[in-house]
């Protein structure tokens, strides 16, 4: 993680100039000179892949705070006030989950042109609901404890209890869905892009595996290297959510997910729709009372 | 009011859940359209129309009616299953464009769903029997990886291996153009140009099923009745086959629906690397002709399976599992 966060923000220093600039003969091997080859125009291929990276974080950054906005707020408040409030929210939050977000994506680029901002507003409105339906699971589960009681016995307004006390004990269940949530949208613009629907203005990965396809044959390489970026990020991005998670709750957040978050959390994500809905937040043997 | 059985409520709830979701699909999709730049008219007549042209364009496609009941022709429109007709392709109607491809794609499907299950609920059987050995810390390194990775770039290593470097498979397409096969030999073409894509579409699902199953069996494992079946001298094996791993199926069940949505995307993005015949070539060409009738029409169809598949999926759990129809 700490690579893929220095490379996106010192990209320039790192891999200074224009990633569309040709730079040497095309469709070379990895070489000194250009550790991951060049391309049929001769681009330098590591230095694109700085760029794709930084492009991908930058989505993935603005996605992120944009549904974590959404979904804590929608979470919170539906599982706090619950009747018809969570009716409501938990209504739409299913529909929202109905959606297949690539589609939707591929429908926006394709009316609205291709471009980041489409792509951040679109999955950043979208992207929410998981997030939204374990925060209100968690929610539910935390109004039954002591403290809330006290905390509402002593006179504090349904406000302050959903800052003070309900929001920090939902953010490391938070952190491990925000990290399944970025590495989804990395996916997902990667996806488009490697059908031509990036932007075109910006380097992309997936743009520059769809780039390689012609060129499987000779330039093994122009696939390759911008794929193991992809791999890599998506990784990092899991393992950190993991690991903030781990430092700002030790207990078990989630039941299973914090065991190996590619598995666990993945089956969290699909499994969980149909299930009741307190069973996210299932009375944990290890949480203290 | 006449008796109802519980069973006939049950489906009929799960049927109106599913119309809110419909409707938003079919609201939002509307939205898209108004808020577009452009109209139809100017996608079809480009710059150079002149006015009149245009403004005849506009009322014989009734654009210049009130919205809503724009609205109202384009649901009713969808309902009997007009789609419009394509920007790009002379008029085509996109129903006819997307009947042509739709085998091709849902062969594709089905296939990878059938082999990610069984392998699946094998594998994550394997890991319940030891869990936490090794064979559980690999599987899910394994699994961890395998949900990193873009379907389509693994589709590209494997072509890069399997069918360049060894020349064992087929890298495109889903017949031998410069063969006329007949009977079983055609089928046997077809077999061995759907293996690589079939097994990019598998990898990715298997990591989820196989997750899925573990999980399921280890919780079901320790319930009273597998000691039974073990105090009472059953066999390991059939403890976990017999017992134990019928009950497990119900969550893997449960995510059917959620992985036809999930696969109907992968499917999408994997032919196009595979130059297979299906709705992913028609996606991309009209994504990149921004032939809106199609995109609009492939994405309502994909949406509009996904609920369906979910709904399908409740009542044959609520079928499965009777405790499910009280919820």
């Amino acid at each position: 993680m700490v690579v893929v966060v220095v490379v996106s923000v010192l990209v320039d220093v790192i891999a200074p100039g224009d990633p569309f600039a040709s730079s040497g003969p095309s469709l070379r091997p990895p070489t000194a000179d250009h550790l991951m080859g060049t391309d049929n125009f001769g681009r330098d291929i590591a230095r694109a892949v700085a760029h794709g990276v930084r492009t991908s974080m930058t989505i993935v950054c603005w996605v992120v705070v944009m549904s974590l906005v959404i979904g804590l707020a929608v979470g919170m408040i539906s599982g706090y006030r619950g009747g018809w409030v969570d009716d409501l929210l938990s209504r739409t939050t299913e529909v929202f989950q109905a959606i297949p977000l690539f589609f939707l994506a591929l429908l926006v680029v394709g009316f609205f042109g291709a471009g980041i901002d489409h792509l951040i507003l679109l999955l950043g409105f979208t992207s929410w609901e998981l997030l939204a339906r374990v925060v209100r699971a968690q929610t539910l589960s935390l109004r039954q404890l002591e403290f809330m009681e006290a905390a509402r016995s002593s006179g504090a307004s349904s406000a302050r209890i959903i800052v003070r006390h309900v929001l920090p004990n939902v953010l490391p269940a938070a952190v491990v869905v925000m990290a399944l949530v970025g590495s989804r949208v990395i996916l997902i613009e990667a996806a488009l892009s490697f059908i031509g629907l990036g932007d075109p203005n910006q380097v992309s990965l997936g743009y520059l595996i769809y780039s390689a396809q012609p060129f499987l044959r000779v330039a093994w390489w122009m696939s390759v290297f911008p794929g193991l970026a992809i791999v890599v990020a998506v990784l990092a991005i899991n393992l950190t959510g993991e690991l903030i998670a781990d430092v700002l709750g030790p207990r078990r957040t989630i039941s299973g997910a914090r065991t190996r978050i590619g598995g666990g959390a993945k089956g969290l994500v699909q499994a969980e729709p149909q299930l009741a809905p307190g069973t996210l937040a299932s009375p944990d043997p290890e949480r203290p009372r | 009011m006449l008796p109802v059985s519980s069973a006939v409520r049950f489906v009929l709830r799960r049927l109106v859940r599913a119309v809110p979701a419909v409707g938003t699909i079919l609201v939002l999709t509307f939205v898209l359209i108004q808020l577009a730049p452009g109209d139809a008219v100017d996608a079809l007549a480009g710059d150079g129309g002149d006015q009149a042209t245009n403004d005849y364009l506009r009322s014989y496609l009734q654009l210049d009616r009130p919205i809503w009941e724009q609205f109202a022709s384009y649901v009713g429109n969808l309902l009997r299953g007009d789609l419009g007709v394509s920007f790009v392709q002379g008029g085509t109607p996109v129903a006819e464009l997307i009947g042509e491809r739709v085998t091709a794609t849902l062969l594709l499907v089905v296939t990878a769903l059938v082999l990610s299950s069984l392998a699946g609920v094998l594998l994550g059987a394997l890991a319940a029997r030891w869990p936490y050995g090794r064979f559980d810390a690999a599987l899910s390194t394994v699994s961890l990886v395998a949900y990193a990775i873009p379907g389509f770039w693994l589709a590209q290593l494997l072509v890069l291996v399997f069918a360049i470097r060894t020349g064992w498979l087929p890298v495109q397409g889903m017949t031998d153009a410069r063969a006329e096969y007949t009977g079983l030999a055609a089928a046997a073409d077809v077999a061995r140009h759907l293996v690589l894509p079939a097994a990019v579409l598998s990898i990715s699902e298997l990591a989820l099923v196989s997750r899925v199953t573990r999980s399921g069996l280890l919780t079901e494992l320790s319930r009273d009745y597998v000691r039974t079946a073990r105090a009472k001298g059953a066999t390991e094996r059939r403890s976990i086959l017999g017992h134990a791993l019928p009950n497990a199926m119900l969550p893997v069940v449960t995510i059917i629906g959620t992985r036809l949505g999930l696969l109907l995307t992968y499917a999408v993005v994997t032919e196009t690397v595979f130059g297979w015949p299906g709705l992913g070539a028609l996606l991309l060409s009209a994504s990149q002709s921004r032939d809106r009738p199609v995109l609009l029409g492939l994405v309502l169809l994909v949406s509009v399976s996904v609920v369906l598949a979910n709904l399908v999926t409740d009542l044959v759990y609520g079928w499965i599992d009777p405790r499910a129809r009280q919820h």
